[in-house]
């Protein structure tokens, strides 16, 4: 069996959840058992890809005017809107056994994990072996726009989107499941024409024709990480030095996106 | 470059050396496959100095950035404008055309702690990096 460390957090600003991730990656680093974190974007959140220039990408009027918070992740990927979601973070050690192969490996392996969870709540989720889809230029994309290798599909249509940091010796990897209707509202703060995401995501309401909370799924999660990973779970605790940490980086990413949003801290 | 005739990290970085002190870093063909489609490549400037595994940039490919680090101490002399317009030539000539950076070393004493080429083939060979567990889809 091999412990890991568990967080559900409550439902928090984009700059504290992505502050919290990295703290996470950073205990990885240091050596630190890997950690599964549950949670949620309150208020709704746009993240953007590490190296996307929000300017480019993003209608800044429309989410100036619709007051939305804005927040960069240091994994790749494009815009994402996180609404109506179970977000979820895999923060562990690249050595060792566990997560060893590169990172498609380790893609696939967690994929397979939330696949089971989503399958024993009842929806008919499948890890797609499609081949990635490169980047092309023209109208910004938002991240749920389609499905790449190893992510996560029902009725062939998207139903959670992931993306990853690896550094030397521990890599992150977070993404939103979809439960309810709500991310395809990215639509309106995409810069340019943006084809709609109706048709091409699911979420849990319309698979399960009823709702399935956080909670329920959430302990699904959990469980399914316990037979495919061997997990024990123990609660993680971040120490007083590390919650510092969060709260530093959680302010550093507040500035960056006010100074997009002409100066307004939208959203603390 | 010749593969054969590079160092390696750990972290799926070659090193050759040119003019005895000249280093130019790119990441290996295992590497540029792993990441799949490389759509950004974040490098550091000419003039920078830069320090043996420290982190000097990033490479972003459709799902993953991946850390990229100095595997030696120097100073950056040129760095490869092509890659970085075309990040898609990473995948295409990991070994030439998609060299990342040129560094003057510091201490050449820096690449006694790299891999040979043999090692690099067997270091992948232990992380499992050989077995693919899903080749037939490829």
């Amino acid at each position: 069996m091999d412990r890991w460390f568990l967080l559900v957090s409550p439902g928090s600003t984009g700059a504290d959840n992505m502050a919290l991730d990295e703290t996470l990656l950073d205990r990885a680093e240091r050596g630190a058992a890997p950690a599964l974190r549950l949670y949620s974007f309150d208020p709704p959140a746009i993240t953007i890809g590490a190296h996307q220039d929000p300017a480019r990408s993003l209608d800044l009027d429309a989410v100036r005017a619709d007051g939305v918070d804005v927040v960069r992740r240091i994994t790749g990927g494009r815009a994402l809107l996180h609404a109506g979601e179970l977000t979820y973070c895999v923060a562990a050690g690249l050595r060792g056994g566990r997560f060893e192969g590169g990172p498609a490996a380790s893609y696939r392996r967690i994929s397979e994990a939330l696949a089971l969870a989503l399958r024993s709540i009842g929806v008919d989720a499948s890890v797609s072996r499609g081949g990635e889809e490169r980047e092309r230029s023209g109208a910004p994309r938002p991240c749920l726009s389609s499905v790449t290798r190893w992510e996560l599909s029902a009725g062939g249509r998207k139903i959670a989107g992931s993306a990853q940091r690896t550094t030397a010796a521990a890599f992150l990897q977070h993404g939103s499941i979809l439960l309810r209707p709500g991310s395809e509202r990215i639509a309106r703060y995409m810069k340019g024409a943006c084809a709609p995401l109706e048709g091409r995501v699911t979420n849990v309401r319309e698979e399960l024709g009823r709702d399935a909370g956080a909670e329920e799924l959430g302990k699904a999660i959990a469980g399914a990480f316990r037979t495919v990973f061997g997990v024990v779970w123990e609660p993680l605790v971040l120490d007083a030095s590390e919650r510092e940490g969060v709260e530093r980086l959680a302010r550093a990413k507040r500035t960056e996106f006010g100074a997009h949003l002409g100066g307004e801290v939208v959203s603390p | 470059m010749n593969p054969e005739e590079c160092k390696f990290t750990k972290e799926h970085e070659w090193v050759y050396i040119e003019d005895g002190d000249t280093a130019i870093i790119g990441i290996s063909d295992y590497a540029a496959g792993e990441l799949g489609d490389i759509v950004y490549i974040e490098l550091p400037n000419a003039g920078q100095k830069v320090t043996q595994m420290d982190p000097i940039g990033s490479i972003e490919a459709v799902k993953t950035v991946a850390d990229l680090y100095s595997p030696v101490s120097g100073e950056v002399i040129e760095v490869n404008e092509k890659a970085v317009a075309k990040p898609e030539i990473v995948n295409k000539s990991p070994y030439d055309d998609g060299w990342f950076i040129k560094i003057r070393m510091d201490d050449p004493g820096d690449l006694e702690v790299l891999f040979s080429y043999d090692e690099y083939r067997d270091f992948l060979g232990e992380e499992g990096a050989g077995k693919d567990e899903d080749a037939e889809d490829r």
